[in-house]
């Protein structure tokens, strides 16, 4: 049975503000695409880019990676500390051959809700035209 | 120093009095300083409003010319000044107008040239010592009050020359020459400018208020590097004089007469006899003229 | 083995409508481990909250996962309930399925996938949770206030009421601030010193106020609860004990020196007290001017003193304190006026700074409060207000509104007329903001019983003419050029933070702004606290404000500390970073990036007490639990607790199977 694929999206977001957001985003009722799965950390100081490698190898086909803006860290600087990782890390993704394309970096405030829902519909419409993120599921499955 | 000198259209037409006493310094002072080949209008007064990308472009032409001759663009007009460094930024800084003007030039360019005022290489790359060296006429009891106008120093983040509300640059140019340059207010004060002729009344009531300023700091001359604050203050001036009663007779010269004067150049060489308000009383008066 | 139950909620219809809890209950069922799992109407009801504790007790749960609202609405409650039926609290997670799910989502489907998702992911978490503790601080009850203008007065003063001792720091010789500087205070035109010397009075009467002048804070360490401050106390090189303040010395000084007082406007001596009413009133030597230390003569005051109090070989000290709690109140200063080159100020005489027209009118001011202009002794028939002088202006100088000025100028308006009652008083403004208690008021009797004179507009030049100052502006209302020949022009230039504010935040561990003011917790909600725990802010360290809003906060932030030091032990949530000694190689990248200096090294010994190695170590006490030294750590040796990298992992690989 052929199903129509649908893409999967990880978002890591910090507790204080895109988590937040977030939770603006369902008190208004702003839709967006289903196809978000947010996993909650403190601070996007906390975000190792070891979890988006791994979100990518176990299936998912792009990560949104959120905080707060900049001056704006509940902890003073966790969200340099972050980017500052980012940075570094996006070349190591290119070096890897994964399209930068699949992994979004983006501030986002408690208040900016409108702005979640729509990062969220912008990156799932995104993938979906990318197609399926195939090439460290395969070799995870050849590795078992 | 590697420069090519961009007159633009005011100095060749309205203001050859400028011109030809920058040309007789830049021949007394030996400086090989050739025309720009090929330069065209800086894009000033009437285009910039109605046609960004072609004001931008024409002085982009200039810089190409002067890129390829391998020098530097040495200026006096202030608004060439600015237009010139408008399009400078423009086509060093990435973005949509950059990519625009290389499309409309259609050529190769990469304005990395320095453009300066020529008072600011008198000043920066010859120096006030070797020019003080070289007056042999000191214009000995002349005070001047120095207007610079408006556009010369406005914006600052764009034209990087003085203070732009208390300039100190053609002051101390002045006073090598012997001249006592004064403390004034009104030394960065808009002249009316081009309402010169749109709206007269506008720029006499500006102007007027210079003079007298001018006049009540005890000033006997005044000294300028803009073509178009010259025409306001000085072919004017008759004018005004008329509207207001009042008797200013104030010489303005611009700075490159003044200095030339204290070089001991010949009057005639620096145009003094172009000037509407006549200088000749007050120099022979001080002296310094038989 | 673990044991999970899982408790879906139907919010009412808020969930049920697009998720289908039944179904969403029913599959998570069948996950290894699950051992519990229903769906209930409102799971944060009381029968809700009890079907959570009878399962802990029945099925011996060791993990619970509630799938309804935000953990922001609801997560406290339900750790409670959990801890109520013996379950640790921090075994307790909740899946978001309503603001993240249902509210957002349309379709049924795909919406109840997702729920199943959700949940699925925070029991492999909870799988993987570890019971932590709340962790328990001792406390010391002792307060440090930093500042002492009327902010800091009043912030000791109600910590000194609850009991608590207070120490008020002030690098000047005296306490009193700018409020001291201040003629008459708006709206109530009641005389600053007259309102303000008596509470300087009571703050240094109080017994458990101690009051440091010509000090600064060299160093701090510690956390909430237990800081440990350095303060620096520059030598004053007069002995306060002895002292009387009788006044001989600084009346034989031959040294005149501008008066920082007075605004420049006044002379002081090298020995002196800045002003009459000065808290401590004993004088300090200067040692920048005093002849002594210029050029090692004089002595005059050291052989006059009855008392020989003076001692020319004061070095300065530091002295250790101990306190629980801060508050950081360290104020505002006027924005240097050398920027103004377009109004002319130090250039004209009779162009001057607010604060400087305040002292030119007061009566303890150096002309008594005759008013005079400082070019030539006159008095100004009119006198330009130049108002948002360095405010709003984001092209050249700040583009905040600094506030306060607004309201300033029309009393500076009112005070002019009172002392020239046929005198023009011009005022140039953007827009006028009076949003305060009587605030509209008393703007309109500036308008119309003074006749204060507004124009909006800006002002494009100031300069001399003769004997008068002319200055030019627009008339935005008219649409004209404005003229005014003035005698006096006054600028209210902006209100910045004070010099050393960004060193003395960084010292304490709080954040600043890009204008170096300090900032808030929480902008709205969380006002008075910084993001340090334990320390606290108020007045114009934060933004410009005025008196009355500086002293609220002066009052809340007060509350704030004694809340704190109310209780003996203070207790925090579990979730901070933990290292596992045996792997940790002490390369000390969790200590670089750690935003609380929270990581330190720590010793390893062996028997005989030689230093074997030094790995990191995490003071509980200052840990935030943001988690950004976990990823730094190239041997994975520091975790944090509630969020550590098997459980996040567990979710992502959650996540993966299903897909």
């Amino acid at each position: 049975m052929e199903e129509k694929w649908e893409p999967t999206i990880i978002a890591f977001v910090c507790n204080w503000c895109t988590y937040a957001g977030a939770d603006l985003a369902g008190t208004s009722r702003f839709k967006y695409a289903p196809n978000v799965r947010i996993i909650k950390t403190p601070c996007t100081g906390r975000i190792d880019p070891m979890f988006i490698l791994s979100a990518l190898e176990r299936g998912a086909d792009g990560v949104i990676v959120s905080g707060c803006h900049p001056n704006d860290c509940h902890y003073n600087e966790g969200n340099f500390n972050a980017r500052r990782k980012y940075i570094m890390f996006r070349a190591l993704l290119t070096q890897l051959g994964v399209d930068l394309d699949r992994v979004t970096f983006a501030w986002c405030s408690a208040s900016e809700g409108i702005k979640f829902a729509g990062l969220v519909t912008e990156v799932t419409d995104r993938i979906r035209k990318m197609g399926p993120y195939t090439e460290f599921k395969q070799l995870n499955q050849d590795a078992r | 120093m590697n420069y090519a000198y961009y007159p633009g259209c005011s100095l060749e037409s309205t203001s050859p009095d400028f011109n030809i006493s920058t040309e007789a310094l830049i021949e007394f002072l030996s400086l090989d300083i050739p025309e720009v080949d090929d330069w065209v209008c800086c894009g000033a007064s009437s285009l910039h409003p109605e046609d960004k990308l072609a004001s931008l472009a024409l002085p982009a032409l200039t810089i190409e010319s002067a890129e390829k001759q391998k020098r530097d663009i040495m200026v006096q007009c202030p608004a060439c000044y600015a237009h010139l460094r408008e399009s400078q930024e423009a086509l060093t800084h990435e973005g949509t107008m950059q990519d625009n003007l290389k499309e409309a030039i259609g050529r190769e360019i990469s304005a990395k040239l320095k453009i300066k005022h020529f008072s600011e290489i008198l000043m920066q790359e010859i120096g006030l010592e070797a020019l003080q060296a070289k007056v042999t006429k000191p214009l000995k009891d002349i005070k001047i009050a120095n207007y610079y106008g408006c556009v010369i120093v406005r914006p600052q983040e764009l034209m990087q020359y003085d203070d732009p509300e208390d300039p100190q640059l053609m002051d101390k140019l002045v006073n090598i020459t012997g001249a006592e340059s004064v403390s004034w207010p009104f030394k960065t004060k808009c002249c009316g400018a081009g309402n010169s002729i749109s709206k007269t009344e506008v720029t006499l009531d500006m102007t007027y208020q210079i003079l007298s300023m001018a006049k009540k700091n005890g000033a006997d001359a005044i000294s300028v590097l803009c073509p178009l604050c010259h025409i306001n203050l000085d072919f004017r001036q008759p004018q005004i004089e008329r509207r207001y009663k009042e008797k200013f007779n104030l010489p303005v010269f611009y700075y490159t007469q003044l200095l030339g004067l204290a070089f001991g150049l010949d009057p005639k060489k620096l145009a003094l006899d172009r000037l509407f308000v006549s200088p000749f009383p007050l120099l022979k008066s001080k002296g310094i003229l038989s | 083995m673990a044991k999970i139950g899982v408790f879906v909620c139907w919010c009412g219809s808020n969930i049920a409508e697009t998720v289908d809890v039944k179904r969403a209950a029913e599959t998570i069922a069948k996950i290894p481990g699950v051992v519990y799992s229903v769906d209930y109407k409102y799971m944060c009801s009381d029968p809700g909250q009890d079907m959570v504790k009878n399962a802990i007790k029945e099925y011996n749960l060791t993990g619970v996962v509630v799938a309804s609202c935000s953990p922001r609405m609801h997560e406290k409650t339900f750790r409670k309930a959990a801890s109520e039926a013996g379950l640790n609290p921090y075994m307790l997670e909740m899946a978001n399925i309503r603001e993240h799910c249902s509210w957002v989502h349309d379709n049924k489907e795909e919406a109840t996938q997702k729920a199943i998702d959700l949940i699925r992911m925070m029991v492999e978490k909870v799988k993987r949770n570890k019971p932590l503790q709340n962790i328990k601080i001792p406390v010391t009850k002792k307060a440090l206030v930093i500042g002492g203008g009327v902010t800091g007065i009043q912030a000791a003063l109600d910590i000194a009421a609850g009991g608590i001792p207070v120490i008020l720091l002030e690098r000047e010789p005296s306490i009193g601030g700018h409020m001291s500087m201040l003629d008459e205070t708006f709206p109530t035109l009641d005389c600053s010193q007259c309102i303000l010397t008596p509470k300087m009075v009571e703050v240094a009467q109080n017994p458990l106020v101690t009051i440091m002048t010509y000090s600064e804070l060299e160093k701090l360490e510690g956390f909430i609860g237990n800081f440990k401050a350095t303060i620096k106390k520059k030598a004053r090189h007069v002995n306060v004990e002895e002292c009387t303040g009788c006044g001989t010395c600084w009346t034989k000084c031959p040294t005149k020196v501008t008066s920082e007082f007075e605004q420049g406007l006044g002379i002081r001596k090298a020995i002196y007290i800045p002003f009459p009413q000065a808290i401590p009133s004993r004088p300090v030597i200067d040692e920048a001017n005093c002849m002594k230390f210029t050029q090692n003569r004089c002595g005059i005051c050291a052989k006059i003193c009855p008392k020989q109090c003076i001692s020319y070989d004061d070095k300065e000290e530091f002295i250790e304190i101990e306190v629980g709690s801060i508050v950081v109140a360290t104020g505002y200063d006027l924005m240097p006026t050398s920027a103004f080159g377009e109004y002319g100020y130090g250039k004209y005489p009779d162009v001057v700074t607010s604060l400087q027209f305040e002292r030119m009118v007061c009566a303890s001011g150096p002309t008594l409060g005759d008013l005079q202009r400082p070019s030539d002794k006159k008095k100004p028939k009119t006198v330009v207000f130049i108002q948002c002088v360095g405010s709003r202006d984001p092209e050249h100088h700040k583009a905040y509104c600094s506030k306060i000025c607004c309201m300033y100028t029309a009393k500076q308006t009112m005070l002019y007329r009172h002392k020239v009652h046929d005198g023009n008083a011009y005022v140039f403004y953007i827009d006028i903001r009076s949003n305060g208690k009587n605030y509209e008021e008393f703007l309109r009797r500036a308008q119309e019983e003074n006749k204060a004179q507004y124009i909006r507009g800006r002002v494009s030049m100031v300069y001399q003419d003769g004997p008068d100052l002319v200055v030019e502006g627009a008339d935005t209302l008219t649409n004209s050029q404005v003229r005014i020949r003035a005698d006096l022009v006054v600028l209210a230039t902006a209100m910045v933070s004070p010099i050393g504010v960004k060193e003395l935040a960084q010292k304490l561990g709080i954040g600043y702004d890009q204008h170096g003011f300090l900032t808030e917790a929480h902008p709205k909600l969380r006002p008075v606290e910084s993001a340090t725990a334990g320390i606290f802010l108020a007045g114009c360290a934060i933004s410009p404000r005025d008196i009355p809003d500086s002293v609220s906060e002066a009052s809340g932030a007060a509350a704030k500390v004694l809340g704190m030091l109310s209780k003996d032990e203070l207790e925090k949530e579990g979730v901070v970073a933990i290292v596992r000694e045996c792997s940790c190689t002490g390369c000390q990248n969790c200590i670089r990036v750690c935003p609380f200096t929270a990581i330190a090294l720590k010793d390893i010994r062996d028997k005989a007490g030689n230093l074997i190695r030094q790995v990191a170590n995490v003071n509980p006490g200052l840990c935030t639990g943001c988690g950004t030294c976990t990823p730094t750590c190239p041997s994975r040796s520091i975790d944090l607790q509630g969020f550590t990298d098997e459980e996040i992992f567990a979710e992502i690989n959650a996540m993966a199977e299903l897909h």
